[in-house]
């Protein structure tokens, strides 16, 4: 099993490291241009940070081909940039391995924490590989709270634009929250934090084979940690800056694994968030500041345009997920006029319920269930843009948190959605064709 | 001359009344299966009814109830349920008109028994393109509007049409009935919607065709504008 997973000559080289304090792992697949501006800040932190434990960074690579695995053991440390630290430093091993099994994050994942488990490692993180922002101070936020404070898992805490990270915003941490009853922001961020004991939990569970190993992992290890009954909390680490993504990226493909990934994590957790009620606040270490973000131009019309196109041609679709009365209120909204386009959070709470269920009942196929779910999201993104264009982040937030409260509120809807009748109201109730919506005029 | 034709008649009178009393015993058989036949085909179908909460579940599980019940008219179990209905009175039909033991209907059942296999085969090829061409259309359908393609529906038709002859064409050879015939003519169908497509593209059309490109790099134009919106 080991040998599976690491690789005769990975294996080799971690039984000669004998033992580490902490791991920190960067996955990564064709990540040349950035690894080593991560590799340096992670390596800078664990030495400024935590001098006298013993340390490793573990690169655990797709099969680059652009030089990524160079660039990691090429990535030095000058000392310019350590006269604050004291001149006899620890050194910090690293490991380049590829991995083994399904290609995916997921995978890359679980190669390291095998080699946590393996070196006996008391706190370990990750960091994605295409992070401009990354200082070695998030190195110390996300460990500490694992080795001082006795945490199991630590959050990101991202400061961010208002208008970046819509799907977290409006379907992943809100669902997150209502249903497993704990408010991590990020819960899809990236960035993590685990102590050695849930890195040898996450080992434990029969995943690796399903689509965890592909994607979706980030908000699979958030769920069992807050399912598993381990301590949570959340660190303060800035501004999250990427490197930029190929604009090619399929918007439809990313919000069919998100979703898909929250989706199954609930069929699997069904016990867990049926009984509960509300959420809770959980801690947020590090020192809060305000930082100038870059602005992001949305392009509304467009958006618009792909939720009316959605609602034209996809209501067949639609009927077979929604219920009757979320598919009339979305075709009154299509024939609304684009100044005055508003999607109420309500909807927008009851059409993702609605999704929630139809994929647990399977109404359609997941694929093109999750699909189709796109054009709402549009539109549901359109309505958050106009409404919070001229909002300063402090209000986009409590707007956030409003479309929490409401999630919590909803969930008995949930509930009965999930556990009632397979046939959605909208497939029985014949009445309800949904009408062409004629774009009205701006 | 008058008593010959009378003797004629009343000759074939007998003949046939003969032949009726003859055949007479071999019809009520044919009744008695046709009617026993019923009975059972009911008494399945009703048995197949009464199962259908089981089955109906099963078939929402397996995410092929939306498309089952699109063509049963009142869900999969119901079309189970009819289905074994018309097959089990078939049979009864057929083992009816042999019982008549005459020499066309023992030819009749005969020619039926060898083509039985190759109707069920056609029938499962026309049940599997029905779906997969349903399946299909929809995946295009929900990728073209989330392409924005703005002919999409048209799009989908096409493939489900696209799908659906090819599944006639393998029905009909499946079928051996007019294999060269029906082949040719997808064939020729094939080609000329692709020279359609072609000339209309190069001459006709070739302004929309313009104007649908300018269209599709504005909307990429735009997508790539909002690839600086972080979703995740």
């Amino acid at each position: 099993m080991l040998k599976e997973i690491l690789g005769p000559e990975t294996l080799t080289q971690v039984q000669d490291l004998k033992h580490a304090d902490i791991v920190v792992g960067v996955p990564s697949f064709n990540n040349a241009r950035t690894i080593r501006h991560v590799v340096q800040a992670v390596e800078i932190g664990l030495q400024k940070y935590f001098p006298s434990s013993r340390a490793v960074i573990v690169n655990s690579d797709g099969g680059s081909t652009d030089g990524t695995q160079d660039a990691v053991l090429r990535a030095r440390v000058e000392e310019g940039h350590l006269l604050m630290v004291s001149p006899e430093l620890p050194p910090v091993h690293r490991l380049v391995t590829p991995y083994h099994g399904i290609p995916g994050k997921g995978s890359a994942f679980r190669a390291i924490f095998r080699i946590a488990e393996v070196l006996e490692a008391k706190a370990c993180a990750v960091v994605d590989s295409d992070l401009r922002s990354i200082t070695p101070e998030w190195v110390e936020l996300l460990l500490r709270p694992l080795i001082y404070a006795g945490y199991d898992y630590v959050a990101p805490y991202y400061l961010r634009h208002k208008y970046d990270g819509t799907i977290t915003n409006s379907i992943v941490y809100p669902m997150t929250r209502a249903l497993y009853g704990q408010r991590v922001r990020q819960p899809i961020g990236g960035d993590f934090g685990f102590s050695g004991r849930l890195a040898s939990h996450y080992l434990a569970q029969d995943v690796w084979e399903t689509d965890v190993a592909r994607y979706g992992v980030d908000i699979w290890m958030t769920t069992t940690a807050l399912c598993g009954g381990f301590r949570v909390c959340q660190s303060f680490l800035g501004a999250k800056i990427h490197d930029a993504k190929d604009p090619g990226s399929d918007l439809s493909a990313m919000l069919t694994q998100v979703v898909g990934s929250v989706f199954g994590l609930m069929e699997t957790h069904t016990d867990v968030w049926i009984p509960l009620e509300g959420s809770r606040d959980i801690p947020v270490f590090g020192f809060r500041f305000d930082v100038g973000l870059e602005p992001v131009p949305v392009n509304l019309e467009r958006m618009i345009q792909h939720f009316r196109q959605g609602l034209q041609d996809l209501g067949e679709v639609w009927e077979q997920a929604l219920h009757a009365d979320t598919v009339r209120e979305l075709c009154r909204l299509g024939q609304a006029p684009s100044a005055e386009f508003h999607m109420p959070d309500e909807l927008w709470v009851r059409v993702v319920y609605d999704f929630a269920a139809a994929f647990h009942w399977r109404r359609i196929h997941h694929d093109h269930l999750l699909r189709s779910l796109t054009p709402i999201y549009m539109g549901r993104v359109a309505s958050f843009v106009a409404d919070t264009r001229e909002s300063l982040a402090g209000e986009v937030e409590a707007k956030i948190e409003e479309l929490c409260l409401l999630y919590e509120q909803s969930k008995p809807y949930l509930i009965e959605q999930w556990k009632g009748v397979a046939e959605t109201p909208a497939v029985q109730e014949a009445a309800v064709a949904v009408q062409v919506p004629r774009p009205s005029a701006a | 001359m008058l008593e010959l034709l009378a003797q004629i008649v009343r000759d074939s009178w007998l003949k046939l009344a003969v032949q009726i009393a003859r055949l007479l015993p071999n019809l009520l058989a044919m009744l008695l299966i046709l009617a026993a036949g019923g009975i059972v085909a009911g008494l399945v179908q009703w048995m197949l009814r009464r199962m259908s909460v089981r089955l109906d579940s099963w078939l929402h599980r397996w995410g092929v109830a939306t498309m089952v019940d699109r063509y049963s008219g009142g869900g999969g179990a119901q079309l189970v349920a009819r289905s074994a209905f018309w097959l089990i009175f078939g049979c009864a039909l057929l083992m009816g008109i042999n019982a008549l033991n005459t020499e066309i209907g023992t030819r009749l059942v005969t020619g039926a028994f060898l083509y039985f296999p190759r109707l069920v085969t056609t029938g499962v090829v026309m049940i599997v393109g029905l779906l997969l061409g349903r399946f299909l259309a929809r995946g295009t359908l929900i990728w073209a509007v989330n392409e924005g393609i703005g002919f999409a529906r048209t799009l989908a038709g096409g493939v489900r049409v696209g799908v659906g002859l090819l599944t006639v064409v393998a029905a009909a050879e499946q079928l051996e009935v007019a294999r060269t015939a029906i082949l040719a003519a997808f064939v020729i169908l094939l080609s000329g919607t692709v020279l359609a497509i072609a000339l209309a593209v190069g001459l006709g059309s070739r302004k929309r065709v313009e104007q649908w490109l300018d269209q599709r790099a504005a909307f990429l134009g735009g997508d790539r504008e909002l690839e600086r919106m972080e979703h995740l």
